[in-house]
C-alpha cells in the first residue's frame, strides 16, 4: 500500500524574485504550482497510491481568486479514477482563505475538523488518520494535547500542520514538541508548515515533506512530497519525490584566477551548465553568486548590470534558466589588495569602512541607519521598502563593497 | 627600495641613456640636470612605467616604435641585513613584458616586494610628483577643505568625485516626484500590475451567484426550444401543401398544351445542331475558295515578273569578300601614301642635319653609332667626377674649420690657466667644512629665538619669585631652594590621617544625633497612641462574668440573660485583648529610651575626642610652618602647600632654564664670530661684518662651487681639445685619399674617350652632351626606316588589287573592264548584290504558289461534304424543302419539352403525396391559396419572435457559462505572476537604489570622521614645511571644523590660497604633499621619491630651504630630482652639504 503525504501546496502562488527580461523563460515557470500539483496526482494515478494525506496551506491565504480552488478540485475528482482517498487539514493560510470556505470536495475528499481532533478510518486500507484543522489563521495552542490514542490494529498517522519546537523564520503555529508527538504512539506523523524536507524522527516517523514547489530563492532544491510504503499495518519505506517544475537554486561560481570580464562569463556559463543539468530537465531558476579572488573585481562591480545582463543572455544559450540575480561577492588577490605600508590611508579608509558596517548592523545603530535611508523614499511602497530593508546586512556589505571598488577604481584612473 | 641604475633604452627621445643612481648608505638625493627638452618628464614616466608597465598608448613612442619600448633598472631593497637586486627590463608588449637582465621572463609578482603595496596611482600621487600632480592636490584643496585633505590623505582617492558620482547614480535611478526615472517608472509599472490583479481576481461568491444565474437561464432555453419545436412542425405541414398547389395547376396546363399539339414526330435531339452546322460548313467553304483562287493569280504574276537567272548569282561569296577588303585596302592607300612619301623625305633631311651638327657630314650615321656601346661606361665616370670633386672641397674645409676650432679652445685654454694661477695664492675651506657650516645654520638662526626665549624664561622665573615672596636673584642657585618633596609627602600623610580621623568622629557624631532624635521621635509617638485599660477594670468585668456563669441551671428560653452573658463576655475578652497589645508597645517604649539614653552617653565620647584631636592639627600646622619658613605668607594646608611647592619649583627651573639659554645663546654668538672670520678669508674675499650669516655663507659656498666648476671647465676643455685634434688628424688623411683617386679617375677618362675624336682631354659634359645627340640620331634613323617599310607594302597591295579586279571582270561583266579600277570594282560589288536579291524572291514565290493551290482544293471537298449532310437530314424530316425541314424542328422540340414537364410535375408531387398523386391533386385543387399564405405568415412571424427570444436567453446562458469557464482558466494567477514579475524588477531596482544610498551615507561619515580626526595632524606637518618653505614668512595653516576653507597665516593676518602667489602656493601644496608622506617614509626602505622641476616657481632663497628639506627626507628615502635649471643644481649643493648630493647629466638622443 502507498500513501503519499504532501503539504504547503500555496496554489497559484507566484514565484517570487523573478524579474522580466528578454528571453527570460516566463512561460515556463507560470503555473508551476498548478504542474506540481498536476505532477503530484499524475503519480498517484501512476502507483496506485492509495491515500493522498496534505498537512495544510492549499492556498496563500490572502488569495481569492476561485478558479484556483477549482483547479484543486479538478485534481481531486481525477483521484476519483484511482480510488485514491485524499485526507486534508487546514493549515493558517487555508483559515482565513476565502476560497476554502466555498470548497465543495467530492465525497472521496475528506477534510478534518477544525472545532476537535477527529479519526477517520480506512478499514479496507487498515489505517487510521488523525487531526485537526486549524480554525483561525492564529493558532497557538497545542493542537496535540487533544488527539486521539492509538487506535490497535491499524496504522496510525497524525495530521497536522505545526512549527515543532519553533522553526526559524517560520510562525509558531500550533506549537508542540517532538515528544508530545511521540507521546502519541502514531505510526506515522505527517507534518506541514515548514517548507524544509526534514525527517524528525524515524521511530516513529516524523517528517515534514516540505513544499510542492519552492517559491523564491530561499526555497532551493528539490521540492516535492514523501511516499509512505506500508504493509500489513507497519511502515516498510520512506522516501521523498520530487514534484517542482522550476527547480530554486544558488549557483556559486568560484572565479579565483579568472583574469577578466569575459572569463568570469565563461565560468558563469559553465557553472549554470552544472546545475541545469542538476536540476534534472527541469527550469533553473536561481541567483548566481560570484564569488572568489580575482583582478577582475573592480570591473566585475563597477559592471555589475552588465555582469547581469551577460550572463543572462549566456544564460539563454544554456536554455531553461531563470536567472534571479547576479550578485558578486569577490574580492581582490591578496597580494594585490595588500597594502604593507602601515599609515596607508586607503587601508585605513577600507579597515574603518568595515567597522562602520559591522556597526550600523547592531541594535543600538541598525534603526536610525535604517530611517536614515529611507528618508524621501515615501513614494515607495512601505511593504516592498519594508522587505528590502530586511536585507540590511547584505545590502550594507554590497555598499562596501561598491564603494571600496570605486576607491580602487580611482586608484587605477588616476593612472 | 631605491634605483641603483636606470636604463632609458629606447624611450621617449632617449636611446641608450644609462643613468647610475648607485652610491652607498641610505637615501641620497640625485639631481638630474638637462636642458628643456632633454626629455625629463619623459624620465618621469619612464620610472612610473618601468615599475608599473607601459601603457598601451604611450606618448613616448615616437623615436623608437611602441613595440621597441625598452627601459631598464637595477632595483635594489634591503631584508634585515641582506641586500636585494633585481635587474630588470621592461618592454611594451602584451606577452611577457618584464624580463631579467638576461631577458628571461620575469613574473610581475617579483617587483611587489620593491613596492610595498603601491599601485600606479598611488605612486603617481604619492612619489612621482611633477607639477600638474602639485596642482591637482591643489584643485582638491580649493574645492573644499574637508574632502582635500581627505583626498590628500587617501592617496587622490577623489572620494568627494564618489559621492558626487553616487548622488548622480541615486538622481538617475529615482526622484520621489519624477516620472521617467527607472524605479519611478517601474514602481508605476508596479501599480498597474496590481490593479490589474485586482481586477482579474473572481472571488468565490461571485462564482456561486454566476451558477445559480446559469441553470435558471438554462431552463428558460429549453422551455423556448420546446415551443419552437411545435411551431416549426405546423408550418413545415402549411408550406408543403402551399408548395404543391402551384404544382398542380403548372401540371393542368402542360397536359391541356399537349393534347393541343397533335401528333408531331419526334426528331432527335441532335438534329438541329446537325442541320446548323452544315449550313454554316457550305458557307464557309464557298468563302475561303474563293479567296485561294484570287491570291494564286496575284502570285503567278509576280514569279513572272522577276524574270531569268544571271551568271553573277554563281559568284562565290568569298571572292566577292576578298575583293570588298581589298577596294576598302587601296582607298586607304591612295589617301595615306602620298602623306607618307613626304615624311620619308623630311626625316633623311633630318639625319643629314644631325650629322651635320655632330660635325660628321660625310661620315655615314651607322659609322658613328658604334660609339653608342661605350655610353654607359662614359656616364659612370662622369658622374663619380662630380662626387670625388666633392669630397675633394668638402674635406678641404673641414680641414680648415677644425683648425679654427683648436685655435679657439687654445685661446681659452689659456685664459682658464690664468684664472687657476689667480686661484692656487688664495686660502680656501673645504666642502665639508661649508657643509658642516650651513649645517650649523639652523641652529645659529635660532640664537635670536634662544635669547628671547631667555628673557621670556627669566621673567617667569622672577614673577613667581616675586609673587611667592623670594627674594630675586640672577644665579638659580642663589635662591632659596622649596622644601625636601619627602617632607611634603609626609606632612600630607599626617593631615590625611588626621582629617580622616575627624571624619570619621564627626561622622558617627552626626549618626548618633540621628539616632537619639530618631528615638525620642518614636517615643513620643508611641506615648501618644498608648490607650493602656486597668487591671483592675479587667478583673471587675471578669468578676461580672462569672457572676452570670454562676447563676445556672439557666431556664430554657431566657434569652435576655443570655444576651447580658454574652456581652460580659465580649466585653472582659476584648478589654484582655487590648492589654495583651498594648503590652508590645509598652515593651517597645522601654527599649526606645534606653536607646536614646546609650546614645547620649556615646555623644559625650565622641565631643571629647574631637576635642583632643585639635592638638595634633595645631602640631601639623606649625611644622608647615617651619617648612615654608622663607616665604612671607607660608600656606595654610595641604593643597595651598602643593601648590606653593609646585609654583616655587617652577620658579627655580624657569630660572635654571633661563640660565641655560642664555648659555646656549652665548655659544651661538661665539660660533657664528668664529664661523664669519673663516668665511672672511675662505677665498680672498673681505670680511663683511653686516651681512647675515647665511648670505657670507651663500657667498663662500657660491666662491667655492664657481671654483668647482671652473676645474670642471678645464678637464672638460682638455677633453674637447684631444677630440678635435683627433678629428682634424683623420680629416687630413681623408683628403689624401680623396684627392689620390681624383688622379686616377683623369687616366681613366683619357683612355675611354680616346675613340671619339676628341683632339684634347673632352670635359664629362661634352662628352655627355655628344653621346645624347647621337642617341637622338639613333632615334630619327630607325623611324626613317620604319616609314620606308610602309610605303613598300602600300604599293604592293594596289598590284594585287588590279589583278583580282581584272579577273572578275573578265568573267562576269566585261563591261567594266573600261572603267578605273575603282569604279569598277564599285559597279560589279552592286551587280552582285542585286543578282543575289532577285534570286531569293523567285524562290520565296514559288512556294507561296504552291501552298495556296494545295488550300484550295482543301476548301471545296469541305463544301461537298456540307451539301451532303443537309440532304440526309431532309430525308429523315420528310421535309422537300430546308424551310419546311425547319418547321417540323421546332414543333418536335416543344412537344418534348411539355412531355418532359409533366413527367417531372408528377414525379416531384408523387414524392410529397406519398404515392397518392391523383388524390392529392383533387385535395389541394379545393384549397384558397390566400387564406393558405396568411396562415403561413402568421406561423412564420409567431416562430420569428420565438427565434429571437431563444437567441437572447441561450446568449445570456452562453455567457453565463463563458464566466463560469473562465474560472478553469489561470488569468488571474498568471496577473499574479505578471504582478510579482514586475515588484521583483522594481525590488531590485531599489535594491540597488538602496545600496548607493547606504554607500553614501557611509563614505559621507568616514570622511567627516576623517577629517575630524586627521585634519590637526596632517595641518600641523604641514604647517611646519610650509613655514620653512617661505623662509618663516607665513608662520602656519588654519582650518575649523565647520569652515570650508584652508588660510595661511602671514604674521596675523590670514590669507587665502587663492589670493597667496603661484610660488607660495606651489610651497603649500609641497609641504601639505611631504607632510602626507611622513607616514610613509617612516617604514623601512621606503620608496623613492621621484620630483620633475618642482621649483620652478621657487626664488633662489626659497629653493634652497625646499632642498634642505629634500637633504633631510633623502636622509630616509632615494630621491631623484630632474630639473632644467642649472641654479637648482647650485641650490641643491649649497643646502645639501655632507656628499649626499649627486649631480647627473641627461642629454637626449
Amino acid at each position: 500500500m502507498k500513501i503519499l503525504h504532501a503539504a504547503d501546496l500555496h496554489l497559484d502562488s507566484p514565484l517570487g524574485g523573478l524579474e522580466f527580461y528578454e528571453g527570460a523563460p516566463v512561460d515556463e515557470v507560470r503555473s508551476a504550482t498548478r504542474r506540481a500539483l498536476i505532477a503530484l496526482v499524475d503519480f498517484c494515478l501512476a502507483e496506485h497510491v492509495a491515500l493522498l494525506l496534505i498537512a495544510g496551506d492549499l492556498y496563500d491565504g490572502d488569495w481569492r481568486d476561485y478558479s484556483t480552488g477549482l483547479f484543486f478540485l479538478q485534481q481531486m475528482a481525477r483521484l476519483a479514477e484511482s480510488r485514491t482517498q485524499v485526507v486534508w487539514v487546514r493549515g493558517n493560510h487555508d483559515a482565513q482563505s476565502q476560497i476554502t470556505r466555498h470548497l465543495s470536495a467530492p465525497a472521496h475528499v475528506r477534510e478534518l475538523a477544525v472545532t476537535g481532533a477527529e479519526s477517520v478510518v480506512f478499514e479496507e486500507l487498515g489505517v487510521v488518520v488523525h487531526g485537526r484543522g486549524y480554525a483561525v489563521r492564529d493558532t497557538k495552542d497545542n493542537l496535540v494535547s487533544e488527539y486521539p490514542a492509538r487506535v490497535a490494529g491499524l496504522l496510525n498517522i497524525g495530521l497536522l500542520h505545526t512549527a515543532v519546537d519553533g522553526r526559524e523564520p517560520h510562525a509558531r503555529y500550533a506549537p508542540c514538541t517532538l515528544d508530545q508527538l511521540r507521546a502519541c504512539s502514531y505510526d506515522y506523523f505527517a507534518l506541514g508548515h515548514v517548507h524544509a524536507r526534514e525527517v524528525l524522527s524515524t521511530d516513529p516517523w516524523v517528517v515534514f515533506p516540505g513544499n510542492l514547489q519552492g517559491r523564491h530563492v530561499r526555497e532551493t532544491g528539490p521540492k516535492g512530497a514523501t511516499l509512505i510504503e506500508a504493509e500489513t499495518g507497519r511502515i516498510r519505506r520512506v522516501q521523498h519525490v520530487n514534484f517542482d517544475v522550476v527547480r530554486w537554486q544558488m549557483t556559486e561560481v568560484d572565479v579565483s584566477g579568472c583574469e577578466g570580464f569575459e572569463a568570469v562569463i565563461e565560468r558563469t556559463v559553465a557553472a549554470l551548465d552544472v546545475a541545469k543539468t542538476a536540476a534534472e530537465e527541469r527550469v533553473l531558476a536561481t541567483r548566481v553568486e560570484i564569488v572568489g579572488e580575482t583582478s577582475a573585481h573592480v570591473s566585475l562591480l563597477k559592471q555589475s548590470e552588465r555582469l547581469k545582463a551577460q550572463v543572462r543572455l549566456e544564460s539563454l544559450v544554456v536554455g531553461g534558466v531563470y536567472v534571479e540575480d547576479v550578485r558578486v561577492r569577490t574580492r581582490l588577490p591578496a597580494r594585490v589588495s595588500a597594502r604593507n605600508v602601515p599609515d596607508d590611508a586607503f587601508l585605513q579608509l577600507t579597515e574603518s569602512l568595515a567597522r562602520r558596517t559591522a556597526r550600523a548592523t547592531t541594535d543600538e545603530e541598525r534603526e536610525d541607519f535604517t530611517e536614515r535611508l529611507k528618508q524621501g523614499l515615501d513614494a515607495v511602497p512601505i511593504e516592498l521598502l519594508r522587505e528590502q530593508v530586511l536585507d540590511l546586512p547584505e545590502i550594507l556589505a554590497d555598499a562596501q563593497r561598491l564603494l571600496v571598488a570605486r576607491l580602487l577604481d580611482q586608484d587605477e584612473a588616476g593612472s | 627600495m631605491r634605483i641603483q641604475k636606470l636604463s632609458l633604452a629606447r624611450f621617449g627621445p632617449f636611446t641608450d641613456q644609462e643613468l647610475d643612481f648607485s652610491v652607498e648608505g641610505p637615501g641620497g638625493l640625485h639631481i638630474v640636470y638637462g636642458p628643456n627638452e632633454a626629455g625629463k618628464s619623459t624620465s618621469l614616466r619612464a620610472v612610473t612605467g618601468l615599475l608599473f608597465g607601459l601603457p598601451q598608448r604611450s606618448e613616448d613612442a615616437h623615436l623608437h616604435a611602441a613595440s621597441e619600448l625598452r627601459l631598464g633598472a637595477v632595483l635594489e631593497r634591503r631584508s634585515g641585513d641582506e641586500r636585494i637586486r633585481l635587474d630588470i627590463v621592461r618592454h611594451r608588449r602584451r606577452k611577457q613584458p618584464l624580463t631579467d637582465g638576461e631577458g628571461r621572463p620575469l613574473d610581475e609578482a617579483a617587483l611587489e616586494p620593491f613596492l610595498l603595496g603601491a599601485t600606479r596611482a598611488s605612486f603617481q600621487h604619492r612619489f612621482a610628483l611633477d607639477q600638474r600632480q602639485l596642482e591637482l592636490g591643489a584643485k582638491a584643496l580649493l574645492s573644499g577643505a574637508e574632502e582635500g585633505l581627505f583626498a590628500a590623505g587617501t592617496a587622490g582617492a577623489g572620494a568627494a568625485q564618489i559621492l558626487l558620482a553616487l548622488d548622480e547614480e541615486q538622481a538617475a535611478l529615482f526622484r520621489p516626484r519624477g516620472q521617467k526615472y527607472l524605479l519611478n517608472q517601474l514602481l508605476e509599472q508596479l501599480r498597474e500590475a496590481e490593479k490589474h490583479l485586482r481586477l482579474s481576481e473572481r472571488p468565490a461568491e461571485k462564482w456561486q451567484e454566476q451558477k445559480r444565474a446559469l441553470e435558471l437561464k438554462v431552463a428558460e432555453v429549453t422551455r423556448l426550444e420546446a415551443r419552437r419545436s411545435q411551431i416549426r412542425m405546423e408550418l413545415s405541414r402549411k408550406n408543403r401543401l402551399a408548395s404543391m398547389l402551384t404544382d398542380v395547376a403548372r401540371l393542368i396546363e402542360a397536359e391541356e398544351e399537349l393534347e393541343a399539339l397533335g401528333q408531331v414526330p419526334l426528331l432527335p435531339s441532335e438534329s438541329v445542331e446537325e442541320r446548323t452546322r452544315a449550313v454554316a460548313d457550305e458557307r464557309d467553304a464557298v468563302q475561303e475558295a474563293h479567296v485561294h483562287a484570287a491570291e494564286l493569280g496575284l502570285l503567278e504574276a509576280r514569279l513572272r515578273a522577276l524574270g531569268e537567272a544571271i551568271s553573277l548569282e554563281q559568284l562565290e561569296e568569298d571572292r566577292l569578300a576578298v575583293l570588298r577588303n581589298q577596294l576598302g585596302s587601296e582607298l586607304k592607300a591612295l589617301a595615306d601614301l602620298p602623306k607618307r612619301s613626304a615624311k620619308l623625305e623630311q626625316l633623311g633631311q633630318l639625319v643629314r642635319e644631325q650629322l651635320r651638327s655632330l660635325g660628321r657630314p660625310h661620315q655615314s650615321a651607322d659609322e658613328l653609332l658604334v660609339h653608342l656601346a661605350d655610353e654607359g661606361r662614359l656616364r659612370l665616370l662622369a658622374t663619380e667626377h662630380g662626387q670625388l670633386e666633392s669630397d675633394v672641397l668638402q674635406l678641404g674645409r673641414n680641414v680648415q674649420r677644425l683648425e679654427q676650432e683648436l685655435s679657439e679652445l687654445g685661446r681659452r685654454r689659456a685664459a682658464l690657466e690664468d684664472e687657476a694661477r689667480a686661484d692656487a695664492g688664495r686660502t680656501w675651506l673645504d666642502r665639508d667644512e661649508l657643509a658642516r657650516a650651513r649645517e650649523r645654520l639652523p641652529a645659529l638662526r635660532k640664537r635670536t629665538d634662544l635669547e628671547r626665549q631667555a628673557v621670556a624664561a627669566r621673567l617667569e622665573a622672577n614673577r613667581e619669585a616675586a609673587e611667592l615672596g623670594l627674594p630675586l636673584a640672577l644665579d638659580a642657585d642663589l635662591l632659596p631652594p622649596p622644601p625636601p618633596a619627602e617632607l611634603l609627602d609626609e606632612l600630607r600623610s599626617e593631615r590625611q590621617e588626621l582629617d580622616r580621623r575627624r571624619q570619621m568622629l564627626e561622622g558617627e557624631r552626626t549618626q548618633l544625633v540621628s539616632q537619639k532624635g530618631e528615638a525620642e521621635a518614636r517615643r513620643r509617638a508611641l506615648e501618644e497612641a498608648l490607650d493602656l485599660p486597668s487591671e483592675e477594670g479587667l478583673r471587675a468585668l471578669r468578676s461580672h462574668r462569672d457572676e452570670l456563669l454562676g447563676d445556672g441551671p439557666w431556664p430554657a428560653g431566657d434569652a435576655a440573660r443570655f444576651s447580658q452573658l454574652e456581652r460580659a463576655m465580649r466585653e472582659a475578652d476584648q478589654v484582655a485583648d487590648r492589654l495583651r497589645r498594648e503590652a508590645v508597645r509598652v515593651s517597645e517604649l522601654v527599649a526606645l529610651g534606653m536607646d536614646a539614653a546609650a546614645a547620649e552617653a556615646r555623644l559625650g565620647i565622641v565631643s571629647e575626642r574631637l576635642i583632643e584631636l585639635e592638638r595634633p592639627f595645631s602640631a601639623w600646622s606649625e611644622r608647615l610652618g617651619r617648612a615654608f619658613g622663607a616665604l612671607d605668607v607660608p600656606p595654610a594646608d595641604t593643597t595651598g602647600a602643593r601648590q606653593t611647592y609646585a609654583r616655587w619649583q617652577h620658579a627655580v627651573s624657569a630660572a635654571r632654564h633661563a640660565e641655560a639659554l642664555e648659555q646656549q645663546a652665548l655659544d651661538l654668538g661665539r660660533e657664528e664670530a668664529e664661523l664669519r672670520r673663516l668665511l672672511a678669508v675662505h677665498g680672498g674675499g673681505e670680511p663683511d661684518g653686516e651681512a647675515p650669516i647665511a648670505v657670507i655663507l651663500a657667498r663662500a659656498e657660491a666662491a667655492l662651487e664657481a671654483r668647482r666648476l671652473r676645474r670642471f671647465a678645464e678637464s672638460e676643455l682638455e677633453k674637447e681639445v684631444r677630440t678635435c685634434e683627433s678629428r682634424l688628424s683623420d680629416e687630413r688623411a681623408a683628403l689624401g685619399v680623396a684627392e689620390a683617386r681624383l688622379a686616377a679617375w683623369s687616366s681613366e677618362w683619357g683612355r675611354a674617350t680616346q675613340y671619339l675624336g676628341y683632339a684634347n682631354l673632352p670635359k664629362p659634359a661634352e662628352v655627355q652632351t655628344y653621346l645624347s645627340r647621337l642617341g637622338e640620331l639613333s632615334a630619327v634613323l630607325r623611324e626613317e626606316r620604319e616609314m620606308q617599310r610602309r610605303v613598300d607594302g602600300m604599293r604592293r597591295d594596289t598590284a594585287v588589287f588590279t589583278e583580282l579586279l581584272l579577273q572578275l571582270c573578265r568573267q562576269h561583266a566585261p563591261d567594266l573592264l573600261a572603267r578605273s579600277p575603282i569604279e569598277g570594282a564599285e559597279e560589279l560589288l552592286a551587280r552582285a548584290r542585286q543578282a543575289r536579291e532577285a534570286r531569293v524572291q523567285r524562290v520565296r514565290t514559288s512556294d507561296e504558289l504552291g501552298r495556296r493551290r494545295q488550300l484550295l482544293g482543301e476548301s471545296e471537298r469541305r463544301r461537298d461534304g456540307a451539301r451532303l449532310r443537309l440532304e440526309g437530314l431532309l430525308r429523315l424530316s420528310g421535309a422537300a424543302t430546308l424551310e419546311q425541314h425547319l418547321e417540323l424542328e421546332a414543333r418536335s422540340a416543344r412537344r418534348r419539352e411539355l412531355l418532359e414537364s409533366v413527367r417531372n410535375l408528377e414525379d416531384g408531387l408523387r414524392g410529397r403525396s406519398g404515392g397518392q398523386l391523383r388524390a392529392l391533386v383533387d385535395e389541394v385543387r379545393g384549397l384558397d391559396h390566400d387564406v393558405l399564405q396568411s396562415e403561413i405568415e402568421d406561423l412564420e412571424d409567431a416562430l420569428r419572435e420565438l427565434e429571437s427570444q431563444h437567441q437572447v436567453a441561450a446568449r445570456e446562458a452562453l455567457s453565463l457559462q463563458q464566466g463560469l469557464e473562465h474560472y478553469g482558466t489561470e488569468d488571474a494567477a498568471d496577473a499574479r505572476q505578471r504582478a510579482m514579475h514586475r515588484k521583483a524588477s522594481a525590488a531590485h531596482a531599489l535594491r540597488e537604489l538602496l545600496v548607493l544610498r547606504a554607500a553614501r551615507l557611509l563614505l559621507e561619515a568616514e570622511m567627516v570622521d576623517y577629517a575630524r580626526e586627521n585634519r590637526s595632524a596632517l595641518l600641523g606637518r604641514a604647517e611646519g614645511l610650509f613655514s620653512r618653505l617661505t623662509l618663516g614668512k607665513y608662520s602656519g595653516l588654519s582650518i575649523g571644523l565647520g569652515e570650508r576653507e584652508l588660510m595661511a597665516l602671514r604674521g596675523k593676518e590670514q590669507v587665502r590660497v587663492a589670493e597667496l602667489s603661484s610660488g607660495t602656493r606651489a610651497q603649500l601644496y609641497l609641504a601639505l604633499r611631504l607632510a602626507s608622506l611622513d607616514g610613509s617614509l617612516g617604514v623601512p626602505d621606503p620608496l623613492p621619491l621621484v620630483l620633475d622641476d618642482l621649483f620652478v616657481e621657487f626664488d633662489e632663497d626659497r629653493a634652497v630651504a625646499a632642498f634642505e628639506i629634500l637633504g633631510e627626507i633623502a636622509q630616509k628615502t632615494q630621491i631623484l630630482y630632474f630639473t632644467h635649471l642649472a641654479r637648482d643644481v647650485e641650490a641643491a649643493h649649497d643646502a645639501i652639504r655632507g656628499g649626499r648630493v649627486f649631480t647627473h647629466r641627461l642629454s637626449a638622443g
